[in-house]
Formats: structure tokens, C-alpha cells, sequence
């Protein structure tokens, strides 16, 4: 067994005597009924049904049929109303009227104003596209001038640099060169 | 008579909706969830707290339970988690204030003598000297009495892990009680630890 698996082993057995007092400790709790009243009260309650289930059907349909019968109620009494002339009747229709009158010449204007922006976007458009047309000789003369210009400063760069290359003076070979001795500390050629 | 239902029998009927059968759980496993709080550092008084904070956590997340591990190794891994969030949630508070409810614990457990209750309050008190991952598996191993792989897995940590702490949390503990706690080191070990 290695020196290091036996200090292991010894020092396991030192730490299982050492702690062997809190062994011996326990506590004893009792936290059923809080844990169970902590999740009861977490918990969304159900709605009680005063019904009993067989009777959800039947309850479902009675609520459309009277919902039905509720609308059909309230427009036969509107209509009757209108018939016989009543000032509530007949003030109610003026406000809806009113309030048709104004919804449709909103709108009429709105479209109004939504199309002479359009219209004004289009001319714009229309004077820019003439503009451009118009123009076009002009920006394809300068595009030649241009190409011309840069071709001529190519030339002319190159004409300086020969003649600079050929004019200036020889101050030694390089290292690699054929017949050269030129070394790195100062050597002669 | 009907014997009892089995841990996965009763998580199952509560994850099927039958609630009421968690309490079974609870009443089974509150003696545990209390004794490893209070051998994790949790003052006596606080223990109940930390139980019904570890309950509630096992409720909400019961469905994430798996069934290949015992029941109680996943109830360690949550209490262990909680004593050290309760701990963390105290430290703002005075060090004497942090110290004295394990001190001042004089409600003896079974089997127990004045002696041992008074080393273990100094041993407590020792333990809450190391760093939090090397206490958790020293209490796991050797007071809970947890073999290396259900540390590992209560921790969530692979065994080598588990292991290499352990052998430092030893060293630790020992230095510790060399230099502060000499009376507490067993008689019969002196030798082994010096």
C-alpha cells in the first residue's frame, strides 16, 4: 500500500472518530400541517359549482337559449319603439346618424389629404428622374475626364520613377548579388 | 394490515393530483431533512424553518424527482442547499450571533451525554470553519454516514471530486482542532494525527 493511500486511510479513520459526537445528534420536527397549509394556501382554489355536474349541459344550453331570447326581446322593443314615434328612438337615431356623417367625411378626408401626399411624392419622384436624364451626358463627360486624368497621372508617375531609378547613385550591392563580399559586420566588395 | 406505499408509490399519486398524500412523505422524512440541518450548522431553533423551506422546494419540484436515485439522497442534496442558503442569508448578521445558537443547543438527542453534546458544539462550531464545499461532503460522509457515490450525487459532483475534497476537508478539520480545539481530538488517535 502507498504512503499516500495509508495517510489517506489513517486520516478517514481519525475524521470518523473525531465527528462521532454529532452522530449522535438528531432533531425532531413537525411541519406536516404547516408544509400541507403552505402548499394548500400556494395553490389556486377551484370555483365551487353550486350545481352538480350532470346538470353543466343543460345549464350551458338554457344560458344560450335565454341569451337568444334576451337580444330578440330588446330588439323587438327597439323597433317598436322607432315605429311609434319615441323621442328617445328618435334622438338616439339623429346621434347615430350624426355620428355617420362624421365618420364617412373623416374619412373622405383623410383620404384626401393621404393622396395629395402621394401625388406631391410622385412629382417629386417624376422631377428627379428628369433631372437625372437631363444630366446624364454631363456626369459621363466628367466620368471620362476623370479616367482620362487618372491615366495620365499613372503615366507620368511612372515616367518620373524610371528616370529617377536610372539617375540615382549606386551605393553597393546587395548581399545575394553575383561577385558581392558584402557582409554584415562591414566586409568589403 | 396493508403494508405501507413505497416513496415512488406516493410521488406518483401526488403528481397525479392526490396532495394529500405528500403529508405521508413529509412525516416520513422530517426527522431526516431536521437532523442533517441541524448536523449541516442550522441552529436548533431555525431548524423547523429550513424543514418547511425544504418541503415546500421538494413539492414545487417533485415532478423533476428521478426515480433511479432513493428519494432520501435527493432530499439531502435540497437540504443541504437550503442550510447553505440559510447560511449565506445570515451572514450579514454578528459572527457571536451566527455561533452561539449551537453553543447555547443544550436540548440533548438520543444517546446522548453532557460530554457529547458539549464536543459536539465545539465540533460544530470547528466545522463552520471550512470553506462550504468541503464541510458539505465531510458532514455527508462521515456524520450522515453516506457512502462517496451518494455524496457525489447528492452534491452533483463526480466521485474524484468528491474524494480529493474530502481528503482536504480531513486535513483542514485536523489542522483546525491541532490549532484551536486540541481537547477535541480522540485520545486513542493522537498518534494517527499528528
Amino acid at each position: 500500500m502507498s504512503r499516500r493511500t495509508q495517510e489517506e486511510r489513517d486520516l478517514a479513520l481519525w475524521a470518523e472518530a473525531t465527528l462521532s459526537p454529532l452522530r449522535r445528534q438528531s432533531a425532531e420536527v413537525d411541519v406536516a400541517s404547516l408544509v400541507m397549509r403552505r402548499i394548500a394556501a400556494s395553490r389556486p382554489r377551484p370555483v365551487a359549482s353550486i350545481l352538480p355536474i350532470r346538470w353543466h349541459r343543460p345549464a350551458w344550453a338554457a344560458t344560450l337559449v335565454l341569451g337568444c331570447a334576451a337580444v330578440l326581446l330588446l330588439t323587438t322593443t327597439a323597433i317598436v319603439m322607432v315605429a311609434n314615434g319615441d323621442e328617445g328612438a328618435r334622438a338616439a337615431i339623429t346621434l347615430a346618424g350624426a355620428g355617420g356623417t362624421l365618420l364617412l367625411r373623416g374619412t373622405a378626408a383623410a383620404g384626401g389629404v393621404l393622396r395629395g401626399l402621394l401625388e406631391a411624392a410622385l412629382a417629386m419622384g417624376r422631377g428627379g428622374w428628369a433631372v437625372l436624364d437631363a444630366a446624364s451626358p454631363l456626369v459621363r463627360a466628367a466620368g471620362v475626364m476623370a479616367a482620362f486624368c487618372g491615366a495620365m497621372s499613372i503615366g507620368f508617375s511612372a515616367i518620373v520613377v524610371s528616370r529617377a531609378q536610372r539617375h540615382a547613385p549606386v551605393i553597393g550591392r546587395a548581399p545575394w548579388t553575383r561577385g558581392s563580399w558584402h557582409t554584415l559586420n562591414g566586409g568589403f566588395s | 394490515m396493508a403494508a405501507e406505499p413505497t416513496d415512488l408509490e406516493l410521488v406518483q399519486e401526488v403528481l397525479a393530483g392526490r396532495i394529500e398524500q405528500f403529508e405521508i412523505l413529509v412525516r416520513r422524512y422530517q426527522r431526516l431533512v431536521a437532523t442533517a440541518a441541524l448536523r449541516m450548522g442550522v441552529p436548533r431553533q431555525e431548524i423547523e424553518d429550513v424543514a418547511n423551506e425544504v418541503f415546500y422546494k421538494v413539492f414545487r419540484s417533485l415532478h423533476r424527482y428521478e426515480p433511479s436515485h432513493a428519494l432520501s439522497t435527493w432530499l439531502y442534496r435540497i437540504t443541504v442547499n437550503a442550510a447553505l442558503d440559510h447560511k449565506r442569508s445570515r451572514r450579514h448578521d454578528a459572527k457571536s450571533d451566527e455561533l452561539s445558537p449551537s453553543l447555547a443547543d443544550d436540548r440533548p438527542g438520543q444517546d446522548e451525554t453532557a460530554g457529547d453534546r458539549e464536543r459536539a458544539a465545539l465540533l460544530r462550531e470547528a466545522l463552520q470553519r471550512l470553506p462550504d464545499h468541503y464541510r458539505t461532503p465531510l458532514v455527508l460522509t462521515h456524520v450522515e454516514g453516506m457512502p462517496i457515490e451518494e455524496v457525489a450525487r447528492a452534491l452533483d459532483l463526480p466521485e474524484g471530486t468528491v474524494k480529493s475534497r474530502l481528503f482536504r476537508a480531513r486535513a483542514q478539520l485536523k489542522e483546525i482542532l491541532r490549532r484551536h480545539y486540541p481537547g477535541l481530538v480522540p485520545p486513542g488517535l493522537v498518534e494517527a494525527s499528528s
